[in-house]
């Protein structure tokens, strides 16, 4: 239930919150349950909204997803070395 | 976890990464196709609804309202009528001494902007329905905000002057120099001027052209006595959270 209200809140950041209320939310999501899935989603879900091309970074349009890909890989590698 | 053993959940977290790189390269590749649908969707569900705000209230509450609401009409009305004759002259006077057209707008709700997003841009609910093209200047009052970048047939994405690689001419200083402005980022921008060209804190950074809008006012400046020129900080006017309406300027045809 708390992971699905979660993931409800996460989703609706994207829509109405601030941009670092959602990548903080995708740290908890991360953190506590895994969503590896559901930051996906919402990464793309952000980009397809609000992307804008990027000069500094190749004028890229996935922003949020690549962030969020970035945050997931991270996740494994720390579970895999530190907790596992 | 036993030696040997080969559990599906091990060949899962082994793959995360791959899987990961693989969704961001797809989405790379088709997220545009999708995005113009998700960002109609997502404007009518944003635009607040007109009658949502009334359901609770009385009858008496509403009767209120109603002759409040017809009293501004009334001045509204005769503000309009005003405006009318204004712009009329306006167009006869320009047509007298030559100048350019005023250009065509839309006034367009913002339905998203900083910091909800990390990019520097709006999103607003005014598409190529309301004739809205690629390259329109997106103005709030007096002040330049950014030009549309994507646009549907009820929404449009307008890229920020203040976003990071994002370059504009602007007039600026006394004796007035152009010169090429460079967005950073959340409302902020650096130009570089001949030391010759007196800039003061305070000072108005406007974009050329007949309707002059202003971009940003000046921060600071910083320079060493061995460059011929200084470069100038400057900000955009305005909180951009505060923003709910902007016009859209579009294109003479």
């Amino acid at each position: 239930m708390m992971k699905f209200i979660s993931t409800l809140i996460f989703f609706g950041t994207i829509l109405w919150g601030p941009w670092w209320l959602t990548v903080a939310l995708a740290v908890f999501l991360l953190a506590l349950w895994k969503s590896s899935a559901t930051l996906i989603i919402g990464g793309m879900v952000a980009d397809m909204l609000f992307n804008v091309p990027l000069a500094p970074l190749f004028n890229i349009t996935f922003f949020y997803t690549l962030l969020f890909g970035f945050l997931i890989i991270i996740e494994r590698y720390l579970r895999a070395r530190l907790l596992d | 976890m036993m030696k040997g053993s080969f559990k599906i959940k091990d060949y899962v977290a082994q793959a995360t990464p791959i899987v990961v790189i693989l969704f961001v390269a797809l989405f790379a590749v088709f997220g545009s196709v999708f995005g113009p649908s998700l960002r109609n969707i997502f404007v009518s569900v944003a635009t607040p609804s007109e009658t949502g705000e009334y359901v609770l209230l009385s009858r008496e509450v509403l009767i209120a309202r109603l002759s409040d609401a017809e009293r501004e009409l009334k001045r509204v009305r005769y503000q309009a009528a005003l405006y009318a004759l204004t712009t009329e002259e306006n167009v006869r006077l320009r047509d007298a001494a030559n100048a350019v057209k005023i250009s065509g707008g839309a006034t367009g709700r913002v339905i998203s902007r900083p910091p909800q997003t990390l990019y520097d841009s709006l999103l607003i609910d005014v598409g190529t329905i309301q004739e809205v093209s690629l390259g329109d200047l997106v103005v709030f009052e007096n002040v330049a905000l950014g030009r549309v970048v994507a646009v549907t047939a009820q929404s449009s994405t307008v890229q920020l002057f203040s976003s990071p690689g994002s370059s504009q001419d602007v007039l600026i200083g006394n004796p007035v120099a152009v010169s090429t402005a460079h967005g950073l980022g959340g409302g902020a921008f650096e130009l570089s001027v001949p030391q010759s060209v007196s800039v003061e804190p305070g000072d108005v950074v406007r974009l050329p052209g007949t309707e002059s809008y202003v971009l940003g006012i000046v921060v600071g400046s910083s320079f060493k006595a061995t460059d011929v020129s200084k470069l100038v900080r400057f900000s955009g006017v305005g909180s951009l959270a505060d923003l709910d309406f902007v016009r859209v300027i579009t294109e003479l045809p």
